[in-house]
């Protein structure tokens, strides 16, 4: 709804610092192990067993990925390694608690895989030249997200049990999420596409009806010449002021 | 230029054995806990707040100042809170941590921890009771930390690195020290006053902002001010330190419940919602009278919203912490504009503006706003049916700001003779980063 971005964005956008993505990147590894971690409500083995699989995954994801670019394009980039990373993180994250660690490192390799697929092949062919999707969410939230959700059905470990509610434990109600590899109907994997798909589909109608809204009243879309100057014509600032600084930083 | 040094030295050194004596001669030791049972639920939060607020000026606050000031004097000013890390972590262990938490007389505490003598293995604060001393005292350790270097803000750019080490260390001795104790010590005439002040309104924000603007008074302006534009050489950085000192609060604020229950659950749920309330109060401000909603603006509202929740935080509902988040971000962005332009002192990164400004916000609103049935019996203000809190408060904020303006004065004065507070023009055309220490960022 909003578009693309200008076409000289569009065509040449190197990263302002890659180190900064870094940190950025380690700081959100480090703050996921609390986001899996915390999600049981209490210190026990599954909150243990959940940032062991949610680091498990990740590494594993992070690996695939940058051996994905290294086949397809002969270097293993930083960028990329990080796109990796995030898959790992998002696809780990619906089933931290309820996947074993051979269950996590094969979300990995999913998630090293069909986001790097979607990124590189999918987003960049014809049909998507409308759509610009400039830090590729689509692929590392959105695919990796759905794919999590999907892997649960595959490998949740009905023994995971003994980590959430240990025999005589009251603090949990017995939640047990058994996958298709441990011999469940394919009921758990058909729940997990009926909530993803109830979700795609409230989302896409209710996010489309809110920017349409939105739209009426205020203009998505910056101005061509906005756009052209960015930050200072935003917020009167610019990131960075590398000269002396007696003079006042110009815009252009 | 060495004996004035000296002299500077025998001063400190003297005034140091006076305030031993006067505690000495009614020091009690705090209570040592033969056999005590220590909460381990507690001692693991205090641990971790501990680093969190260390956290909050390394690499914080140094990053939030540093990105604020010109290319040529961004090594400076990082070294300044990396310096007052060091010094008053020293200083606390020699001598400010019993002056201030240590039962003495009500204006300053006792030498019974003097060099941290007495404080054993399993000794226990009696302000503390379910934790070791020592991490108590490292606890507090990281606030005396945070407050000189929040001052630096305002002496950015110009002020001498020898200077500022001894206006650091003295401040630390006569100002800080004294004020937590009145404030927070078990027999500090503010704490017998009623003075509510949970986390360092008065005591951090307050104090750190009046030493601020007499350091900008007694400094001057610097050289271009305001003539010249001075934009920040680098706002991520600064966006980096504010949210280390938005994620370093929690343990500010919630730690200072100094146990992992109820108390400091609703701390940590007013923080964030004062802090995101002042921050998006000060981005609409500026908007609105600038025209454009920046980002140097509103890290400053979420600081200016940290630092008027702080004293408030243990006593007040969340519906308190949405009124305090609008009052700092209005009040604190007019402090750092319109106050600022008005007088024309050059506050270069705010301190004043935002800590001073917001310190007293909340100080005083806690007094309005202040309900017993967070705070528990006796911890009311206003709403609850008790408008004296408010001149409790006002109190409690008129000590502070005038023992540490005048302290602070002399103590500039003092060192504006024998060492000369700022550098000369040429040093600061160039930078402070070559002149004071030899080295340049690219």
């Amino acid at each position: 709804m909003i578009g693309p971005r200008i076409q000289q964005d569009r065509d040449h956008f190197p990263p302002n610092s890659l180190l900064m993505a870094l940190v950025g990147a380690g700081i959100l590894w480090l703050g996921w192990n609390g986001f899996n971690g915390g999600d049981p409500y209490f210190a026990n083995a599954d909150a243990s067993a959940a940032i062991l699989n949610t680091n498990l995954c990740t590494c594993v994801s992070l690996l695939v990925w940058t051996i994905m670019d290294s086949f397809a394009y002969g270097k293993p980039s930083v960028v990329g390694a990080i796109n990796g990373m995030i898959a790992g993180l998002v696809g780990i994250t619906p089933g931290a608690g309820y996947v074993n660690g051979w269950g996590a490192m094969a979300i990995g390799v999913c998630t090293g895989i069909i986001p790097w697929i979607m990124m590189n092949k999918v987003q960049t062919t014809a049909l998507f030249k409308k759509v610009d999707d400039t830090l590729s969410v689509l692929s590392t939230h959105g695919v990796a997200g759905l794919l999590g959700g999907l892997l649960v059905g595959v490998f949740a470990c009905g023994d995971m049990l003994m980590y959430i509610a240990p025999d005589g434990d009251k603090q949990a109600p017995g939640i047990s999420i058994t996958g298709l590899l441990y011999g469940d109907s394919g009921n758990q994997l058909l729940l997990q596409a009926e909530a993803a798909a109830f979700i795609i589909v409230l989302n896409v109608v209710a996010t489309f009806i809110i920017l349409k809204v939105i739209s009426i009243f205020v203009p998505l879309r910056m101005s061509e010449t906005t756009l052209r100057v960015g930050d200072d014509a935003v917020h009167g600032e610019t990131a960075y002021n590398f000269g002396d600084g007696e003079e006042p930083a110009v815009a252009e | 230029m060495r004996g004035s040094h000296r002299t500077v030295r025998r001063l400190a050194l003297a005034a140091m054995l006076l305030v031993a004596g006067a505690g000495a001669a009614s020091a009690q030791q705090p209570t040592a806990g033969g056999g005590t049972k220590f909460d381990s639920g507690d001692t693991a939060w205090m641990l971790t707040s501990v680093a969190l607020v260390l956290m909050m000026t390394i690499p914080g606050l140094a990053l939030f100042y540093g990105g604020m000031v010109r290319k040529k004097n961004v090594l400076s000013t990082v070294m300044q809170s990396f310096m007052v890390t060091c010094l008053v972590t020293v200083l606390w262990t020699v001598c400010t941590y019993s002056m201030a938490f240590t039962t003495g007389s009500p204006y300053v505490g006792g030498m019974s921890r003097f060099l941290l003598m007495g404080m054993t293995i399993d000794s226990v604060n009696d302000l503390a009771k379910t934790i070791p001393e020592s991490v108590y005292m490292c606890f507090q350790m990281t606030f005396a930390i945070i407050t000189p270097a929040l001052i630096c803000g305002a002496v950015a750019d110009r002020m001498k690195f020898s200077a500022l080490i001894w206006f650091i260390g003295l401040w630390a001795v006569f100002v800080y020290a004294p004020i937590a104790h009145w404030v927070w010590g078990a027999d500090g005439f503010l704490n017998d006053a009623g003075v509510l002040d949970f986390a360092g309104g008065t005591v951090v924000h307050i104090n750190s902002g009046v030493a601020g603007l007499m350091c900008a008074l007694m400094l001057g302006k610097r050289r271009g001010y305001p003539a010249e534009a001075m934009p920040p050489h680098n706002l991520v950085l600064s966006m980096i330190g504010a949210s280390l000192l938005w994620v370093g609060w929690f343990g500010f604020n919630a730690g200072s419940a100094v146990s992992a229950g109820t108390g400091a659950g609703m701390a940590m749920a007013v923080t964030q919602i004062a802090t995101a309330t002042a921050a998006l109060t000060w981005m609409f401000v500026e908007w609105t009278l600038k025209g454009k909603p920046s980002v140097l603006g509103i890290c400053s509202g979420a600081v200016a919203g940290l630092v008027a929740i702080t004293p408030a935080s243990g006593f007040v509902d969340p519906r308190g912490a949405l009124i305090i988040g609008i009052a700092a971000g209005v009040i604190c962005y007019w402090g750092a504009t319109g106050l600022k332009h008005a007088f024309g002192y050059d506050d270069a990164l705010d301190a004043f503006g935002v800590h001073g400004v917001g310190g007293t916000v909340g100080a005083l609103l806690t007094g309005v706003l202040a309900v017993s049935a967070v705070g528990g019996d006796g911890k009311s203000g206003l709403i609850d049916g008790n408008p004296h809190q408010l001149v409790v408060q006002l109190y409690g904020v008129g000590c502070t700001v005038l023992y540490d303006a005048i302290v602070s004065l002399i103590l500039l004065k003092i060192i504006d003779l024998v060492v000369g507070l700022r550098v000369d023009t040429d040093s600061e055309r160039e930078g402070l980063d070559l002149n004071l220490h030899g080295e340049v960022v690219q």
